[in-house]
This record gives C-alpha cells, structure tokens and sequence, in this order.
C-alpha cells in the first residue's frame, strides 16, 4: 500500500476511535447513574439513634462551717476561744480526707488557722489564731481527698461563717460568733 | 470508510433487523389483557434504643467505673434483614463550655461489651467490636449490651464541676433480601 493511501487509511479511521470513546464515556455515565440511585435506595433504609447520659463529679466539699462561742459570759481573766465545726463531705471508702481552715478579715491579713491541715471536723479559735485582731473575720473550710487509686483532690471552699475576738476586760479577749 | 469497519457495521445493521423484526412477529401473536390491581406498600423496620439499665454517672471519682445497659429492640418490620451497629461512643461538654468540662471529657472512657449483663461495676462479655453490623435480628428480638464508664484514676482536681454528656450511637438498618 503506498504512503498516501496508508495516510488517507489513519485519516478515515480517526472518527471511527471517537465514535467509540464516545460510546464508552456514555456507558460510563450510565453505570454511575445507577450505582448512585442503589446507594441512595440504601441510605433510605437506615436510622440513626443514640442513648445518653449525663456526667459529673463527686462534690468534696466540706459542709458550711458553724461558729460556737465557749463561753458568752467569759470574765474569767482568759481569752475565752469559739468552736468552728463543720460537716465532712462524703467520699469513698479507702480516701483519706484533711481540712484546711482559713479566716479572711475584712482588713488586713488572711489567716490559715492552726493546726492545718487538720483530720478533724471541728478547731478551737482563739484571739490568737486572728492575731488578737479584733476586725470580723470570715472563717471557710477546703478538704483534700486522697482517693483509693492515688489522685488528689483539693475541693473549693465551704460555705462561710463569721468569727470575732471582742475585747471583753481591758486585757482580755473572747471570740464571738456574729451574725 | 475504511474497510476493517464494514463487517462490524454489517453485523450491527442484522443484528437491529433481527430485534425489530422479532418484535414484530412478537406481536403478531400476542392478546393484551388487565389483571385487577392489588395494593403495594412500603416495608417498615421499626426499632428502639433504650436503656434497660439507666447508666447513673453523677457523682463519679477518680478511678470509679460505672455500668448501664443499653437495648436494642426489632419492635415491627416486614421484609429485609434487620441489623444494627453499635458506634464509637462520645463524651461531649454538656452546656456551656468550662475548663471543668473540658477536663472532664477527656478523662472519661466507655466501652460497650458484648454481654448484657454485669456483677458490680463490671460488664459480662467482651468489648465490643465497634462498627461491625450485628447478626441479622428476627422480628421481636431484644439484644442488650452491658456499658461501662470509667473516670481516669489520674484525673486532676480540676475536673471538679464539669458536666459532659455521654452518647452511645447505634444505627438500624433494614438491608436488601438480594
């Protein structure tokens, strides 16, 4: 075959290729169409739910402190000290838990009262724990748990009570518990 | 055109003479008729997920675990093969966001067993295989499966306050009989 008729041959069989891409591109366009229908049926057929619950932590707080005056009528020539108590917040079993207890006054120095910390519920408060500062003080109680798997935790402070020294005799200072 | 073309085009020309020419002696030969109507509807797949053991996680402590049952349930359903998947549970702030909640939610862990039962606060079974559909479910079966959530036992004290939100996903699906 001469070189003319071999071109005029490719020249020819050129739009034959295209007729046939074209085919496999349509056929193409069909088989997505309907995988994309079947998958849409599907999705149809389905149906999502869900159960909750809701989440928190333990509240290790110490209960409100109360203020208790030992001796209202003190004239016995000694500062006579106020009984702070409070309740314990409940943890569980194996936790160790020691309080802190802190006096805040109105002017001046905050105060930790000793002993602190302390494993016990309840401290006598003397003139001296505040300084023998007669201002009011505002007492408050945090807790640290030492839980059974070893994580501690320092709870916020208690709710609060207030205490005073209150010069009785020239000398002599008793702890008030006002209002 | 050239010439290797011409025996396919040929064929193709006997092979659209062939069909129409057999559809028309097709129906040369046929009688049309009705047949009375019949009603068609819908199939239904019907299911619930509930707790049958509410899961209680107030209050929890550092290193504590707590269990509840979760419930799946073919309540109703024709044709199609009911199946359902239990997926990836999530811990989510619940409300307004703090730095408590966010804590929190990093510290907590689920995990669905394969059991419905527990003794104290430890489920039956195994973890369950997240994701993977279940066997297909008669009509009328129950299916439960034992939840544990565990608060790290490292978990700070600033996680003290925070609420989030415990979510266990399951999907219902009714698949094709084909």
């Amino acid at each position: 075959m001469s070189s003319l008729d071999e071109r005029a041959d490719g020249r020819a069989t050129a739009p034959a290729g295209r007729a046939v891409r074209r085919a496999t591109g349509v056929l193409g366009v069909l088989l997505a169409l309907v995988m994309v229908g079947s998958g849409t049926a599907w999705a149809w057929w389905t149906d999502a739910r869900s159960v909750n619950a809701t989440a928190g932590t333990i509240d290790i707080r110490p209960g409100t402190p109360t203020c208790v005056t030992t001796d209202p009528d003190a004239s016995d020539g000694s500062n006579s000290p106020a009984t702070i108590s409070w309740a314990p917040p409940v943890v569980p079993a194996g936790s160790t838990v020691t309080y802190t207890v802190t006096a805040v006054p109105d002017t001046g120095t905050t105060r930790t009262l000793t002993p602190s910390p302390s494993t016990a519920t309840s401290m006598l408060v003397y003139p001296s724990n505040f300084g023998d500062s007669t201002r009011p003080h505002t007492v408050t109680v945090t807790a640290t748990v030492t839980f059974p798997g070893g994580a501690v935790w320092t709870s916020p402070a208690s709710g609060s009570v207030k205490a005073q020294a209150v010069r009785a005799l020239i000398f002599w200072l008793n702890m008030r518990c006002p209002a | 055109m050239p010439s290797r073309l011409r025996p396919a085009l040929v064929a193709c020309v006997a092979v659209v003479l062939l069909l129409v020419g057999s559809t028309t002696a097709y129906a040369a030969w046929s009688r049309a008729t009705t047949a009375a109507a019949g009603s068609v509807a819908g199939g239904t797949f019907a299911g619930t997920v509930t707790w049958s053991t509410p899961l209680n996680l107030a209050g929890m402590y550092p290193g504590e675990t707590r269990v509840g049952v979760v419930q799946v349930a073919r309540t109703a359903g024709t044709n199609g093969r009911w199946v359902y998947t239990v997926g990836t549970p999530t811990v989510a702030v619940s409300g307004a966001a703090t730095t408590a909640s966010t804590a929190l939610a990093t510290r907590l862990t689920v995990t669905p067993y394969t059991a419905g039962t527990f003794s104290g606060t430890t489920c039956g079974g195994t973890p369950l295989t997240l994701g993977a559909a279940s066997a297909v479910q008669a009509l009328g079966s129950v299916v439960q499966h034992c939840v544990a959530v565990q608060l790290a036992a490292n978990a700070p004290g600033t996680v003290q306050g925070g609420a989030v939100v415990v979510t266990v996903p399951v999907t219902l699906e009714n698949r094709s009989t084909n």
